[in-house]
């Protein structure tokens, strides 16, 4: 979390090309007052240059002393987007219009009363898989009548958001010494016969079919039913039984996707890989650990933390 | 895009290294669509414009226009695709065809009026992306600002100024991709212009006014509507002006000493040249009227006890109206007869001052081309033969025949009226004198020239203006065409005297003025047994009568200071202004301009300043726990908005053991202090919580 306020020094202003077109149609007005040296014509000509110096402070009084905060953004799979959740806040007493909030390719338009926060989630593209650190922000603002243009200085918050491997089905669930353990389970789907452990606060992660509907409608709380451990069920995903056919991306994909669904499937499952072997367990520190050794593979330290 | 990119691009160039120090701009927000409501609101605008374009020029351009401005509403109605690229080439071919048809090419105000209307309905017709609708609010502005070509009144500038709120108000409604409420639209842009306002002001007066033109714009109007006294004094039509009311000048006397009504005589322009009851000017262009330098009278010019400032209305006459006799004047070149010629027509109203004496003077050193002053081509019938030699018989002197003629025409039943009938083409001299006998006042003052003449006196016509209505109890007076009037001048023991045989026919339009002869003549009373009675209540009006003469009056004196302020407000009056703050006239323009630009920055970092967003007013316990989250900072320890400051010490508490007492005690305090009812002491109990947090220092085990 980092934050960041807007001072006089960070905030640029420039006419935009409407306003170099305001100067233009200034400058015929000026020509045509003194031309029929008529004085109506110039103190119409001074009230639109006054307009726009007023619209200037409008800009520049627009955006400064607003301030920006980060977030932690939470990991995603490749291509999803990556969100990193930025505070805007506005510690004034004047509402702020049309503030335009812009990193890279994303732009989001904000309106902030007085006194009030919003945060706006920044949804930046993934392209590869690990660190995916987040692009510089910056406000921006046309208010009021689009002919002046101000923006900051880049923020560049302190976030990354790490971006795990895109999951990929090309070669099917392990069944080394699992399998049978595995055709059990859904046996016992199908039979309705899984047994009951009890109910616990839902958890990102928990299969949705797990959730206890009645108990939302009642307390309006997410629950989700707990099943016994079948103790059977469990995996090794091993990078080494996988097709030699396959590219690095592809086994890590293919890794990844058998990670979510041992995962989903309630099974105890091991991540076999060329440097490091993270042993049998589940649950989901278990699983964002897996996915982390999965997107941070080939990096420098394989071990990051 | 690249249409006007390039020229813009060269302008930016040798700014080049200064733009590289600022920081690369972020990439641009994608555009909107212009919301439906703020199109119909602008059409409404580009309406009113077009329609009021139907008063200014031609009905056929206006029509045209017109019908665009229908076409756009229907698509904007409709939701259609503007219309394609050949017919909007066709319909601007066509305009440009109009204009150049009606008005016979570009030059001219009004052509270039209708141009800009038609391009603006064009422009808006075409519009599709909001920069369109940018540039047509962009024109809409310069279009507001043009009408003052044809009208600088107080009410145009009104309505100029309203219709700037409201294009600014469509601009902010473009610029801004949220819909924003028109009210609030509206609340926004009448503050934007008022705060502009004082700044404009500012820039008015001090912008130094300089004197040039640009050939490529076009040139005003030949023969526009403004009206002059003519140069021919023909029978029976001064009488017609009696009935055009329209504003000549006007005048304010400076130190508060007015000449009382029968002594306002607005000398214009002598004419000595007569055929058949006509009279004429000479042109001072053409042969003996040599210009008089300015001080060649005497060197030291000395005021007259009536000083004024005449405020002139739009004219095309080039001689200019001052109060008989003049002594001074600051405008214009004076004539050997006394009129004042200028050779440069103004193109506004104009201003000037003069100063005048109810004593007439001599015409000095130049030899009386007495010739040119006796030559008559109405010759005198038998009858008038026999008036003249009675005149004549025994008189001491000039002045004695003067005064016998005078008499005569007191003696006889001349009558005054505003509707004369027309005289007998061949001999109206004598048809006046003997037949009609009645006529309006350059029937009078062409008689008693002709008359004069007869008898070997110099003399000549004289028109001009006399009287006008005293406005705010004299506060000014104001005097229009129909105040216009022909008197005589004869020549007297060396010295030219006013003769006004007007004053003894109808003394009521001398003593009381045209307007009061004007409303007795409306009600039929004029020369009737009741004319004293309706006088009576015209003078000391009453009831609501008398209300609207206020209101009317106020009226005209705020349009008079409007006009003296800011539709006059030219080179000289710059200077005036200037003396008047008692600065250096001599550097004007570098007085002007740091004026100008210290006042204008002032403003502006004053606006700066006070539009700057203040923080929003915190309680002291508030200000106090700010200060004890901001300690925090060092170690990258931020709290978050959503968080509560007990949610918040529990996450501290984790990462500060050794602190852990006292940032519980400091949350439970702040809570305390901010929200229990009790908090008896609460003074003290701050200022202790302001030196616990004052003390603390988080440390990082």
């Amino acid at each position: 979390m980092s934050d960041f306020t807007i001072g006089r020094k960070q905030l640029y202003i420039l006419p935009t090309r409407i306003g170099w077109y305001y100067a233009l149609i200034l400058c015929a007005l000026f020509g045509i007052a003194v031309k029929f040296d008529n004085q109506s014509a110039f103190m119409m000509l001074f009230i639109l240059v006054s307009v726009g110096l007023i619209a200037m402070v409008y800009t520049h009084n627009n955006v400064v002393n607003l301030q920006l905060a980060s977030h932690p953004s939470k990991s995603v799979f490749l291509g999803q987007s990556a969100l990193f959740p930025i505070t805007l806040s506005n510690q004034s007493s004047k509402p702020r219009h049309a503030v335009w909030l812009i990193a890279g390719g994303f732009h989001q338009l904000t309106q902030l009363d007085p006194d009030q926060n919003q945060t706006i989630e920044l949804k930046l593209p993934t392209v590869q898989r690990g660190y995916l650190s987040c692009e510089p922000v910056s406000l921006s603002s046309l208010y009021p009548i689009g002919v002046f243009f101000c923006w900051t200085k880049r923020f560049l918050p302190n976030e990354r958001c790490l971006v795990y491997p895109q999951p990929l089905d090309l070669v099917a669930f392990p069944d080394d010494g699992a399998h049978h353990g595995k055709e059990l389970k859904s046996a016992n789907v199908l039979q309705g016969a899984e047994d009951y452990a009890g109910m616990k606060a839902y958890q990102d992660g928990d299969r949705m079919r797990d959730i206890h509907w009645p108990s939302l409608a009642k307390t309006n709380k997410l629950v989700s039913i707990q099943y016994e451990n079948n103790s059977n069920a469990s995996v090794n995903l091993s990078w080494f039984t996988l097709p030699s056919s396959l590219g690095v991306e592809d086994r890590l994909s293919q890794l990844c996707f058998w990670v979510i669904e041992a995962e989903q499937n309630g099974q105890s499952y091991q991540l076999e890989m060329p440097n490091q072997t993270i042993e049998f367990d589940k649950g989901l520190i278990h699983y964002h650990e897996c996915l982390r050794a999965l997107a941070l593979w080939g990096e420098t330290s394989p071990s990051a933390d | 895009m690249a249409t006007l990119a390039n020229p813009l691009k060269l302008l930016i160039k040798p700014l080049a290294p200064l733009l590289s120090k600022l920081p690369p701009m972020p990439s641009q927000p994608p555009t909107h669509q212009a919301h439906r409501s703020t199109l119909l609101q602008l059409s409404v605008l580009i309406g009113i414009a077009v329609a009021l374009h139907f008063s200014i020029a031609n009905a056929l351009i206006a029509g045209f226009g017109f019908a665009i401005f229908i076409l756009k509403v229907v698509i904007i109605f409709k939701k259609f695709s503007p219309p394609p690229k050949l017919i909007l080439m066709i319909l601007t071919i066509a305009s440009l065809g109009m204009v150049i048809y009606v008005y016979g090419g570009w030059n001219g105000q009004r052509a270039g009026i209708s141009f800009l209307i038609l391009l603006v309905a064009l422009k808006f017709l075409e519009s599709e992306a909001l920069r369109d609708y940018y540039v047509v609010c962009l024109l809409l502005y310069f279009l507001a600002a043009s009408s003052f070509l044809f009208n600088s009144s107080i009410v145009n500038i009104s309505l100029v100024v309203a219709y700037t709120i409201a294009t600014t108000g469509i601009l902010l409604q473009i610029s801004n991709p949220a819909k924003i409420p028109l009210k609030s639209t509206l609340g926004m842009s009448v503050s934007m212009v008022a705060k502009a306002l004082p700044l404009a002001i500012l820039l008015f007066f001090f912008f130094p006014r300089i004197q040039g033109s640009f050939g490529f714009l076009p040139s005003s109007d030949a023969g526009s509507t403004a009206t002059s006294l003519s140069d021919n004094l023909v029978a029976g039509e001064l009488a017609s002006s009696a009935f055009n009311n329209e504003l000549a000048f006007r005048v304010e006397f400076v130190n508060g000493i007015t000449p009382s009504q029968d002594q306002l005589y607005w000398r214009v322009k002598t004419m000595p040249m007569e055929d058949r009851f006509q009279w004429r000017v000479i042109k001072p262009e053409a042969k003996n009227s040599v210009s008089k330098p300015d001080n060649s009278e005497d060197s030291m010019p000395t005021k007259g006890e009536w000083e004024y400032t005449i405020l002139h209305e739009q004219s095309t006459d080039r001689y200019l109206p001052y109060l008989d006799y003049l002594k001074t004047k600051s405008r214009g070149i004076s004539l050997r007869d006394f009129s004042v010629y200028t050779p440069r027509l103004a193109l506004d109203t104009f201003s000037y001052a003069g100063s005048s004496t109810a004593n007439s003077f001599a015409e000095f050193s130049q030899p009386l081309n007495r010739q040119e002053l006796l030559q008559i081509s109405s010759s005198p019938n038998a009858k008038m033969q026999l008036l003249l030699n009675t005149w004549r018989e025994g008189a001491g002197s000039n002045a004695e025949m003067v005064e016998r003629v005078y008499d005569y025409f007191k003696s006889q039943p001349f009558e005054y009226t505003l509707t004369p009938r027309a005289l007998d083409d061949l001999d109206p001299f004598n048809d006046f004198m003997f037949n009609s006998q009645s006529g309006y006042c350059e029937h009078y003052a062409s008689a008693f020239t002709i008359i004069m003449r007869s008898l070997n006196i110099p003399s000549r016509v004289v028109v001009g203006y006399q009287g006008g209505s005293r406005v705010n109890d004299g506060q000014f007076i104001e005097v229009r065409y129909s105040d216009a009037h022909a008197w005589s001048e004869v020549w007297i023991d060396g010295q030219w005297r006013r003769v006004d045989p007007t004053a003894t026919i109808s003394p009521e339009r001398i003593n009381l003025g045209m307007e009061a002869l004007m409303e007795l003549w409306d009600s039929g009373l004029l020369g009737s047994n009741d004319t004293g009675l309706a006088l009576e209540n015209l003078l000391n009006p009453t009831g609501t009568s008398k209300w609207l003469k206020k209101i009317g009056d106020s009226w005209k004196s705020a349009s008079y200071q409007w006009n003296k302020w800011i539709v006059n407000y030219d080179f000289n009056a710059q200077r005036q202004l200037l003396a008047k703050l008692g600065m250096d006239q001599h550097n004007s323009v570098a007085m002007l301009v740091s004026i100008m630009s210290l006042g204008g920055i002032t403003l502006l970092l004053f606006y700066f300043w006070q539009l700057v967003p203040k923080p929003v007013e915190r309680n002291p316990v508030q200000r106090a726990y700010l200060k004890f989250v901001h300690k925090f900072k060092r170690h990258k320890i931020y709290k978050r908005p959503s968080e509560t400051p007990l949610e918040f010490s529990r996450r501290l508490r984790s990462s500060f053991p050794s602190n852990q007492t006292d940032i519980e005690q400091i949350t439970n305090q702040y809570y305390q202090l901010r929200y229990s009812i009790d908090s008896g002491d609460s003074q003290s109990d701050i200022k202790q919580f302001k030196n616990v947090i004052a003390r603390f220092k988080p440390k990082k085990n």
